[in-house]
């Protein structure tokens, strides 16, 4: 039932031309230089530290790494980061 | 939001301890919690801000998670209030310096006298304390300008106004006196004396001793009327008064050319558009208009005022209008005629009203160089009074 759901999704957000942010529940990233980034979509922070920022979201593992990491605020839906961010990785479900 | 908005509401920093620091922060944020600047710190701990009404909210979050808070610092107004709760003088000092700002200016400090010249000003400043206008007075307490100018001006009736302005915490008493009619000057005693030669067609004498009659020549510095009256022992000065009238040669020179030369307009005209700024003008219309060789040129220059400050920008209208030079020919007739009119009329020109001439002679009369030469004279009526002072011991 779920991957029917998650098909007819797809399939919609194909048909309607619609960005997948807002219909597949995708993080969105805005990053200016390296110096802040703005997460929508998130599902809540993982771990954190001054250097190393976990972030889970839709399907997988949103990893940050960089230093003098600060979290300007946070909602459950939206996270801003400010700090001299250095790596941005993607870990899938599976090989975290 | 806003960091003002913040600053009114409130908020602290605090330390965060314990394991579970992230599943806090989700936690936090679930539950609509604002917190910012997070940051993580060496030793384990975090620090964090968090809006006052917000931190009342956080004990149940704690508990669950199962960290620690600790209380940096605090900022915003209502910690500033409370502690200016507790410092009851500074409170006290502020209200009494804006009660002592406004009784201080609401005090007349200084009373100025402006204008006067003849009145003193120490007798103007004791009718104004009658008024209530004295140093150190409320200012509420007086009456309006208006009443105190116009009880003032009763008061010393020799000024013929009296304004009274208040500017702050200065009183200008401004006083405009009644002009006297002055005083006649004390005349010497005098002779009159006779100002050119001539001969006496009329003597009136109101003071002094006439010396002279009708018909008798005299000459320059006579004495017509004497100051001295009676006989030497009881012989007395006075200042000599009368109308002592004589007949004056005079013998004029004039030329009139034949050819008169006039100015005219020829009725037509341009007109010029500038525009200025600072010293310069740059001509913005016009420019496609007849060049004249004679006119007459009346600019009207404006600029731009902004208040009282004149500003370096405006404009000059120019109108140009064409003249042209006309020559009127005269007979020899006509222009001794003229000479005669300008003659009399230089004659007369600074004479007092009672002048006339009585006869007129062409002695002499030639054309010469398109001019008329004439030589005329004139027997002219006139008063011949000059004042000689009378020096007493001579």
């Amino acid at each position: 039932m779920r991957r029917l759901r998650k098909k007819l999704n797809e399939w919609t957000s194909q048909v309607i031309d619609l960005p997948p942010d807002v219909t597949l529940d995708l993080p969105r990233m805005t990053m200016i230089g390296n110096q802040r980034i703005m997460i929508e979509n998130h599902h809540g922070l993982v771990h954190f530290s001054s250097e190393h920022l976990k972030l889970a979201v839709h399907n997988g593992i949103l990893e940050l790494l960089g230093s003098e990491l600060m979290i300007c605020t946070i909602s459950t839906d939206e996270i801003s980061i400010e700090g001299q961010i250095d790596e941005l990785k993607y870990l899938r479900n599976g090989n975290r | 939001m806003k960091p003002q908005l913040r600053y009114w509401q409130g908020y602290v920093k605090l330390k965060l301890t314990g394991k579970q620091k992230e599943a806090f922060i989700n936690l936090a944020a679930e539950h609509k919690l604002q917190l910012w600047d997070i940051r993580f710190k060496a030793s384990d701990a975090a620090e964090f801000r968090i809006l006052l009404r917000h931190f009342f909210r956080l004990r149940p979050l704690l508990r669950k998670t199962s960290c620690k808070i600790h209380v940096l610092e605090r900022y915003g107004a209502p910690f500033f209030l409370d502690k200016l709760g507790t410092r009851k003088f500074l409170i006290v000092g502020m209200l009494l310096f804006a009660t002592l700002l406004f009784l201080i200016s609401s005090v007349i400090w200084q009373v100025k006298v402006v204008g006067n010249d003849k009145i003193k000003t120490a007798y103007i400043l004791e009718m104004a304390k009658q008024q209530g206008i004295h140093p150190w007075q409320w200012k509420f307490k007086l009456k309006s300008p208006e009443s105190l100018s116009k009880e003032l001006q009763r008061q010393i009736p020799s000024a013929s106004w009296i304004g009274v302005q208040i500017q702050g915490s200065q009183l200008t008493i401004e006083v405009v006196e009644s002009a006297k009619p002055e005083d006649k000057p004390l005349l010497n005693t005098r002779h009159l004396v006779a100002s050119t030669n001539a001969i006496i067609t009329q003597i009136k004498a109101e003071k002094g001793m006439p010396m002279v009659k009708i018909n008798s020549f005299v000459r320059k510095g006579d004495v017509l009327i004497s100051g001295l009256i009676g006989s030497v022992p009881n012989q007395r000065v006075v200042v000599a008064k009368g109308i002592v009238m004589g007949e004056v040669w005079y013998t004029s020179k004039i030329e009139v050319p034949l050819v008169l030369k006039q100015n005219s307009y020829t009725g037509e005209s341009a007109k010029k558009l500038y525009i200025v700024i600072g010293n310069r003008a740059l001509q913005v219309s016009g420019y496609r208009q007849k060049k004249f060789d004679l006119f007459s040129k009346e600019s009207v220059r404006k600029s731009l005022q902004w208040h009282k400050w004149t500003l370096p920008i405006g404009w000059i209208h120019e109108s140009l209008q064409e003249t042209q030079i006309l020559e009127q020919k005269r007979n020899q007739e006509e222009a001794a005629k003229i000479g005669m009119q300008q003659a009399q009329a230089s004659i007369l020109r600074g004479m007092s009203p009672d002048t006339r001439i009585t006869a007129q002679k062409v002695l002499h009369e030639r054309v010469e160089n398109g001019k008329v030469y004439m030589e005329v004279h004139f027997e002219v009526e006139q008063s011949i009074v000059q004042e000689q002072p009378i020096i007493q011991g001579e």
